[in-house]
């Protein structure tokens, strides 16, 4: 649980992790308006500058529709990799920001939540597929 | 595109800050929900503290209250004396004593900054650029302000910069939060400096923003560099930056607010 901003944080991008699921596993259907939209919720919700999860969801969800259909053949443990791609990209695209508007600490932390997410993803993706089946979504 | 637009405005202007107040408060379920299970876990652990356990507490919490009312009665005498001093000097005396009480909210939702939010707003009084202090020092100044919820970023984030002064030997520098975990760093002290391990700055009122007086933090090491005309220092908050759960939120300098830039750009 988060305790104070000073302490390790190491909890990767969950809500990235979820979209991720859903582009893989209903290509095309979250659409870029409702990824930006959920982006900029983010932003209200942490106080941040306005505009940059909004940003960087919309990448995200992009990217992960376009690799979707591909994505789908591999078994879990080799989509580890793909997330490993995504999740470094939104880290990426969130420090170029920060560091544009000079607003950001740089720290290894981030990278560390970046692998924690790719090694998470076979828990994660299998937790989501069975809540998806239990709730009898498409 | 919309969201460069969006990124351009809020970074470089105050134009959203306005909408972002009223926007907030569709973040402000969200972190009652976020930061229920952490309550809950405060409430149990509140209630099954046992009966002696609890005695020991009281116990302990009155005999710091007695000594607490003890120097407290001095301060005044004091205080009364000081602005005797400071009239018979010419200099105005300024004790702001005016402050908002505020809790911190347990959600941290933006791992790229050293912030944390508190739950009091734009309603209670809060503004941007008020110093928040805790119970042991300054803890930081507040960024952004919502209609219920504000966020402040702590004096260790590496966009922060303080003016202090030390208390042994009256040197003053700025002190700037190193953005790696819990530190400060001093970047501007000359190498002739007199300054020691283990020394005290407190806030020195220059710049208007932090109330002057105030403990920010103590000196852990200091390195020499031949190569460098400067001395490499690191300091630890005297705050508890991670573990604290109230604050204050001082309302001293908002008069001078419109002679001091903004000060989220002036500490750049």
């Amino acid at each position: 649980m988060p305790n104070g901003a000073s302490s390790k944080n190491y909890n990767p991008d969950w809500i990235s992790l979820v979209l991720i699921y859903w582009c893989f596993a209903v290509p095309k259907k979250i659409g870029l308006a409702p990824a930006w939209l959920i982006g900029l919720l983010v932003d209200i919700v942490s106080f941040g500058t306005l505009g940059r999860y909004a940003l960087s969801k919309l990448i995200i969800v992009f990217l992960a529709d376009r690799l979707a259909l591909r994505v789908r053949m591999f078994p879990v443990w080799q989509q580890s990799f793909i997330i490993l791609f995504l999740l470094t990209i939104e880290t990426a695209i969130l420090l170029f920001i920060g560091i544009i508007i000079s607003d950001i600490n740089f720290s290894h932390d981030r990278w560390i939540a970046v692998l924690v997410g790719a090694l998470l993803w076979p828990v994660i993706y299998i937790m989501l597929r069975r809540l998806r089946h239990w709730a009898r979504l498409p | 595109m919309l969201s460069i637009v969006l990124l351009v405005t809020d970074s470089k202007t105050q134009i959203l800050s306005q909408a972002r107040a009223v926007v907030s408060v569709v973040a402000l379920p969200i972190h009652v929900v976020a930061s229920s299970p952490v309550l809950f876990f405060h409430w149990i652990g509140n209630d099954l503290e046992d009966w002696g356990e609890l005695k020991n507490k009281y116990s302990v919490l009155q005999r710091q209250h007695l000594i607490l009312q003890s120097r407290l009665q001095q301060l005044d005498a004091l205080q009364a004396e000081n602005t005797r001093l400071r009239e018979i000097i010419g200099t105005a005396s300024k004790l702001s004593e005016e402050a908002i009480f505020a809790r911190i909210v347990e959600v941290h939702p933006d791992p790229y900054n050293q912030t944390v939010l508190v739950n009091r707003g734009g309603a209670d009084g809060a503004y941007v650029g008020q110093a928040v202090i805790g119970s042991t020092g300054v803890i930081g100044q507040v960024v952004r302000v919502g209609l219920f919820r504000s966020s402040i970023m702590l004096i260790t984030d590496s966009s922060q910069g303080i003016p202090v002064q030390f208390v042994r030997s009256g040197v003053r520098t700025i002190v700037y939060g190193s953005g790696q975990g819990n530190l400060l760093t001093a970047p501007y002290l000359a190498r002739t400096a007199d300054v020691r391990r283990g020394d005290i700055f407190v806030t020195s009122g220059l710049g208007y923003l932090y109330p002057e007086g105030y403990p920010v933090g103590t000196i852990q090491k200091i390195e020499s560099d031949v190569n460098s005309p400067f001395l490499s220092i690191v300091a630890e908050p005297a705050a508890q930056l991670s573990g604290a759960r109230e604050v204050l939120l001082m309302s001293g300098n908002e008069n001078k607010s419109s002679t001091v830039p903004d000060p989220e750009k002036m500490s750049n």
